[in-house]
């Protein structure tokens, strides 16, 4: 599994496909906190926000990647689908972990926030942006070209998805009743984003970590989902 | 009917479908014999491809079974190997072993075997992305065998290769021949005709015909008859060394026979109310040049 990782890694980073994505969020960060005032959970929030959809984008270029001929080899050498899977869901977690880092302790290094760091605070924002990002990655596994065969599809609906799961919240006014159920079908993007404006940055309840619980459900749910497409498509080749 | 015996069989692929949007792909039964190379021919779209890729594990039937007598180590070599990889063949060969579960000692002696075998050490640490088709091919073949397998794939490995390039191929392969391993090749090019033992031909996904290769490199005759009505026609009344391979196919009925017994042939097939269609020499070079195309 580790060697997968590591040649997947070095296949990405050889392609320079990185760097459109990644260069885009150490720019939107940088600007971010040249302006005033960064209240510590409002900006962890938004930098968050913005890695959710920095890594989907990230992570649907990485799904394509492998040259399908290359595809084909690799998993014979492994003799796993599952594990390659897997290794692809790692790596690109790996990256998501150092865009988090960064993210995480630019603010602290050059002491850009307002208010000094706790904590309780530090480690729910991590845990935030970790998830967030684990989130963009589960739906663009999902979006990726094996399963949605089309480009436009695969992106728009990517996209579509991404931007609902934050939006879908000031529609529920005029929805009716009876089909509400349906908002727990989006990503919980905006409930974990929600749940973190509010909090005072002191107390942990539990109501703090349900919609973190939730996403961890969605993400898992959405990964299994995404593994049985994907060994479906492959016994139509 | 004289046809290829197995006994113990690498591996076996019992009554296997294949299709996609109610189209049939593969509809065949087929059995490989340890160290034995079977070359797979087959004209466009005859499902030659989709059999190594089932062969190989890369895809699925949809209906039944591929045994394998024993674990089997597998080695693949495709069709067009890519060309844009930014890795060197050092890095390369390192990083598909590492995959394998090959340790670093015993990886690095290997690599810097098949490095001297196919003459790349020059190269050796040149990014693959300029290296001609020929270079992609040695490399696609040094992946394939680092391990190395019980069973070889390879899906039209001399294609797209200059005459020299086939040359230093052919030798290869004949190599690993020579060390037992169990070669399927789906190809197109007569020079390979040497160097296989056996060969089926594909029409349709089912297989059309099923033969030693040695017994294609006597002359023979094609008798192609139809029968009007639906008769059920005793072929094992007709076989004994005279037909050397039967192809039936609802009304249709193929036979590849030795040319001093034809005549007896075809009258055996006209008392039984056939109309004989076509009588011919049986080439088997032509067999080979006439399923030019991949799938």
């Amino acid at each position: 599994m580790a060697h997968l990782i590591y040649y997947y890694f070095t296949y990405y980073l050889r392609s320079y496909r990185y760097f459109p994505p990644v260069a885009t969020y150490l720019v939107f960060i940088i600007i971010f906190y040249t302006y005033r005032p960064n209240p510590t959970i409002d900006s962890y929030t938004v930098t968050a926000t913005g890695l959710y959809y920095i890594i989907a984008w990230l992570s649907l270029g990485f799904f394509a990647i492998e040259d399908s001929i290359q595809h084909q080899l690799t998993l014979i050498h492994s003799k796993s689908y599952l594990q390659n899977y897997i290794a692809k869901i790692m790596t690109l977690f790996l990256i998501a972990t150092g865009l988090t880092l960064f993210s995480f302790l630019y603010p602290i290094a050059f002491n850009l926030l307002d208010e000094p760091l706790t904590i309780k605070v530090g480690t729910l924002s991590l845990l935030h942006h970790l998830l967030v990002a684990l989130l963009g990655i589960a739906l663009a596994s999902f979006f990726q070209r094996d399963i949605v065969k089309s480009v436009i599809t695969s992106i728009g609906g990517l996209t579509l998805v991404l931007v609902a799961s934050h939006v879908y919240i000031a529609f529920t006014p005029f929805i009716p009743k009876q089909i509400d159920f349906l908002f727990y079908l989006f990503p919980p993007a905006y409930k974990m984003v929600e749940v973190l404006m509010n909090w005072n940055g002191t107390t942990l309840e539990l109501a703090l970590f349900l919609p973190f619980f939730q996403s961890a459900i969605y993400i898992a749910f959405l990964f299994l989902f995404s593994y049985f497409l994907l060994k479906r498509k492959r016994s139509l080749l | 009917m004289n046809q290829v015996i197995l006994l113990n069989p690498l591996i076996e692929l019992k009554s296997i479908k294949k299709y996609y949007k109610e189209k049939n792909i593969l509809d065949l039964s087929l059995s490989i014999n340890p160290g034995e190379s079977l070359a797979i021919l087959g004209a466009n779209g005859s499902g030659k491809s989709t059999l190594l890729r089932i062969i190989g594990g890369l895809a699925l039937p949809n209906r039944g079974k591929v045994i394998q007598s024993k674990k089997i180590e597998m080695g693949f070599v495709p069709e067009g190997f890519p060309r844009h990889l930014r890795f060197t063949p050092v890095e390369y060969l390192l990083h598909m072993g590492k995959i394998h579960g090959l340790s670093l000692p015993l990886l690095k002696t290997r690599i810097e075997e098949l490095l001297n075998l196919f003459q790349l050490q020059k190269v050796s640490r040149q990014r693959m992305d300029s290296f001609s088709k020929g270079m992609l091919q040695k490399i696609a073949i040094m992946q394939a065998i680092l391990h190395p397998p019980d069973l070889l794939i390879l899906d039209e490995p001399l294609s797209g290769l200059d005459a020299q390039s086939q040359n230093d191929f052919l030798h290869i392969l004949q190599s690993l021949k020579q060390q037992g391993m169990t070669l399927v090749l789906s190809v197109h090019e007569p020079s390979l005709l040497n160097l296989v033992d056996r060969f089926i031909v594909l029409r349709n996904g089912r297989v059309h015909m099923d033969r030693m290769a040695k017994d294609i490199r006597e002359p023979s005759m094609v008798i192609e008859a139809t029968f009007p009505q639906k008769i059920d026609i005793d072929v094992t009344a007709i076989q004994q060394g005279v037909v050397k391979n039967i192809y039936k196919e609802k009304d249709y009925l193929e036979l590849l026979v030795t040319p001093g017994n034809s005549d007896e042939v075809l009258l055996y097939l006209l008392q039984k109310g056939a109309s004989i269609r076509s009588v011919y020499y049986y080439e088997p070079l032509l067999e080979w040049t006439k399923t030019k195309g991949g799938d």
